[in-house]
């Protein structure tokens, strides 16, 4: 039965992928993609991976794919200038898929990446233990893979801190106004007679 | 097998069927309690105090003519008054009204409602796509950009609710509240969250997306008839939605305030029902009292002050419960 339900959601994700680079308009595409997010979670929950399933809800589905949503409504890209880079981005995309095929095989066909024999904290036995897996993930997380999960943490600080020294390019003239400063203003500072 | 499914309906049904009824009668409260507050009557021609108002209401918006704007995009069009309208129901099924009694007692229940509602997002920003209308998309920019604002600190105040509690489970979380409501200990961190759950709802002095002086009527300019109804449903519904989990966080969910033998005889949904309508009630009060923020000033407020504030008493907090356990 599990099987099943995981054939379809898969078969599901899979087309509606195919879906976000072959649909014409932008904004159909974004919200395949979402789609497409949405049934990876279900994937994750027939699994019994609830935490990672409501994570990928809230961080991508949330919050990542309404910024995407948000940026190609606002961007208004015509339907026939993404046709014309097709055969373009053609190599570079097939060298990016052949990477991520790669990594995927070499991760799947050894154990020690997902089982680590030096590691303190046995997953299967945290398993075993019947505790849930939110607990369980936290454990690893903290333990074995404490300073790669630090390190994850500070890129996104510096990808934070770069985003917004280039949108605050204009620190002497911002078009923002505190409060403060409004209340503070009085009439001989503002009213001007000629 | 089907037995099985049967019950799961019934209890869906049993849960739905009364929301709905609550939804109704909400939007009558509403109109009651802002007459009362303006010194007016409220609703008071249809049915004995009026209390058949919104049953016509509702079959008036049903008779009405369903109309698409031209060129709009007819499925985004139809499908997102739908799922703004499943969202507000679905997060239903893992609410604790009484001990036990909930649809799905799952390890994940504060995540699911979070998920959930960061996913009615989507049902305000393809309205206002799809409408092909100037007014509806700029008061759908406004909304999305609103809630996703407020999600943030609401995320972080319910973390800081979760390092006390030590669990994911809505039900273990009310259950750790017998001693002492989280009201008290987290008492900033309620008020903050109340806040951001008007402005995650879209309610005044937050519903700029519908600013009428403005934008004529926001993301749902272009709906008339059920499709705006189901909008409006849903609105309500997250309302109730919200306030059941502010409920449950911070005032003990249906936990009596008192510990004596006669609230403990009252069964524990009532209270439930009656710290929920105490929320809208406050819902309401400030609808009638505060005028509307100006956009910049709704930014900064979420931005600038309940971030800092909340990510500050998550440490505070998490430094607390460190201490206390050594």
């Amino acid at each position: 039965m599990t099987l099943y339900f995981f054939y379809f959601f898969s078969s599901i994700v899979i087309l509606s992928s195919f879906l976000v680079i072959f649909v014409s308009n932008p904004v159909h595409s974004v919200l395949f993609l979402i789609f497409t997010f949405f049934n990876a979670a279900i994937i994750f929950l027939i699994f019994q991976a609830e935490f990672l399933a409501m994570t990928l809800l809230i961080v991508y589905v949330g919050a990542v794919a309404v910024l995407f949503l948000f940026v190609v409504m606002m961007l208004n890209i015509s339907e026939s200038i993404i046709k014309e880079g097709f055969l373009r981005y053609f190599p570079f995309g097939l060298l990016l898929i052949s990477i991520f095929l790669i990594e995927l095989f070499m991760i799947f066909y050894s154990d020690e990446i997902i089982f680590p024999e030096s590691g303190l904290i046995k997953i299967n036995e945290i398993m075993n233990l019947g505790m849930n897996n939110t607990k369980s993930l936290g454990l690893f997380l903290y333990t074995d893979y404490f300073i790669i999960f630090q390190i994850s943490g500070f890129l996104l600080l510096l990808a934070m801190i770069g985003a917004i020294v280039l949108a605050h390019s204009d620190f002497k003239n911002p078009k923002s106004i505190s409060p403060i400063n409004q209340k503070n203003v009085d009439k001989k500072t503002i009213i001007k007679l000629n | 097998m089907f037995l099985d499914i049967l019950i799961i309906v019934l209890k869906i049904l049993l849960i739905v069927i009364p929301l709905l009824l609550f939804i109704a009668y909400l939007t009558y409260f509403e109109r009651k309690v802002i007459g009362a507050i303006q010194l007016r009557k409220g609703p008071n021609v249809v049915g004995p105090f009026g209390l058949f108002q919104p049953i016509a209401d509702g079959i008036k918006l049903l008779t009405k003519e369903t109309i698409f704007p031209e060129n709009a995009n007819k499925f985004i069009f139809i499908f997102s008054p739908i799922l703004t309208f499943t969202l507000a129901l679905i997060g239903w099924a893992v609410i604790p009204i009484d001990y036990k009694i909930v649809l799905a007692d799952i390890n994940v229940g504060v995540m699911y409602i979070f998920a959930v509602s960061s996913l009615g997002v989507y049902g305000i920003i393809m309205a206002g796509w799809a409408s092909n209308s100037r007014y509806a998309f700029l008061g759908a920019l406004r909304s999305a950009a609103q809630m996703i604002s407020y999600e943030v600190s609401i995320g972080l105040i319910i973390i800081s609710v979760l390092i006390t509690s030590g669990s994911l489970n809505l039900t273990e979380i009310v259950m750790k509240q017998q001693n002492m409501w989280y009201v008290i200990p987290h008492f900033p961190m309620f008020i903050i969250f109340f806040i951001s759950t008007l402005a995650e709802t879209n309610r005044a002095p937050f519903d700029l997306p519908e600013a009428e002086s403005e934008l004529v009527a926001g993301y749902n300019v272009e709906y008339s008839s059920m499709s705006f109804g189901l909008f409006f449903l849903g609105e309500y519904g997250n309302m109730i939605l919200m306030s059941s989990m502010s409920t449950i966080l911070f005032l003990g969910g249906w936990l009596p305030p008192v510990d004596i033998s006669f609230f403990q005889n009252i069964p524990g949904f009532i209270w439930f029902l009656l710290k929920v309508t105490f929320l809208l009630f406050l819902f309401l009060w400030v609808r009638a009292t505060l005028p509307r923020y100006r956009y910049d000033q709704l930014m900064r407020l979420g931005w600038k002050v309940f971030l800092p504030l909340s990510l500050a008493w998550i440490i505070i907090t998490s430094s607390v419960v460190i201490y206390f356990q050594n």
